[in-house]
């Protein structure tokens, strides 16, 4: 053996040893990136869950007139947005299922809840019958609607907790959601 | 100087609002909880009247309950006080505009 073939051997040599001495780290390192990978995955999906939130809860705000203006845009799980006479139909149903459970409810729960359910009936039923009426305060029903199930939150959380509250609560909360993206879609058609 | 008809739309949407809390409170309850009929857009008070006070202010048309300091000047005057609520009598053109929208609301 030559000695350039006996320098490139050592080297070869020293490189594999290198190379062994090292793979502890490196495996350490690429488990560690892998790792990071996986939070920066985890972190970026939170993030567009907050801002999805956020957007909804803006579009909410401004369906409860505490916003001037509505937000730029819509959340992205509302990206398929139905038709504004479509939303605001399941919107009237929603309404309509409200003030019945609500008025069902009212006989089980207590003075404040049973407060709380005749107030919702009472709006949710005018905003279903306006509706179907095409009355020309029906946004503004529907705007009510939202701002006096919000304003009775506490209550309607009192009112789900007993068993015969618990569809009135819901179908509440469902027509506070379903009343406010009927707002926001008559809002975004209006704008188009 | 906010719009007297919008004001007066608002304050009939509420009151009839109120009248299906009374409808549906029917017999069953002496005093109810009823939105505020102030013409504030804002406004989501509520206050606590007996059914027997209600419907006596129902009898008058222009007249409507609001939450004590809810009094619009320009389009109404106070002529009860009670320390729970006022009862306000609309004036003028806002008493117009009252009896314009109960007679659309009565034509749909």
């Amino acid at each position: 053996m030559d000695d350039h073939a006996r320098v490139m051997r050592e080297f070869a040599v020293s490189v594999v040893r290198h190379v062994a001495e090292t793979r502890a780290t490196r495996v350490h390192l690429v488990a560690e990136a892998r790792a990071q990978r996986r939070r920066g995955r985890r972190l970026r999906d939170q993030a567009l869950a907050v801002r999805e939130r956020n957007l909804a809860l803006s579009w909410h705000l401004w369906s409860l007139m505490a916003l001037p203006e509505p937000p730029s845009t819509i959340p992205l799980s509302w990206d398929a947005p139905h038709a504004a006479q479509e939303q605001l139909d399941r919107a009237f149903a929603s309404a309509e299922e409200c003030a019945k459970e609500c008025a069902r409810a009212l006989q089980a729960v207590d003075r404040n809840s049973r407060r709380a359910l005749l107030s919702i009936s009472g709006v949710c039923s005018l905003a279903a019958e306006g509706g179907r009426a095409s009355h020309p305060d029906t946004l503004a029903a529907l705007g009510l609607c939202v701002r006096v199930i919000e304003s009775n939150r506490n209550a309607l959380d009192q009112v789900g907790s007993v068993s015969a509250g618990v569809l009135a609560a819901s179908a509440a909360r469902r027509c506070a959601q379903e009343c406010a993206r009927a707002l926001a879609a008559s809002y975004v058609e209006a704008e188009d | 100087m906010p719009d007297i008809d919008a004001t007066v739309r608002r304050e009939l949407l509420f009151r009839e609002v109120n009248e299906r809390i009374f409808d549906i409170a029917g017999s069953e309850s002496d005093e109810l909880e009823i939105l505020c009929e102030c013409g504030d857009d804002s406004c989501i008070s509520t206050l606590v009247i007996t059914v027997g006070d209600y419907r006596r202010v129902r009898q008058e048309t222009s007249r409507f309950v609001v939450c004590l300091g809810h009094e619009l000047g320009h389009v109404e005057r106070v002529i009860e006080r009670t320390p729970a609520h006022l009862v306000v009598e609309k004036i003028g053109r806002a008493r117009e505009v009252v009896n314009r929208g109960l007679a659309e609301r009565d034509a749909l």
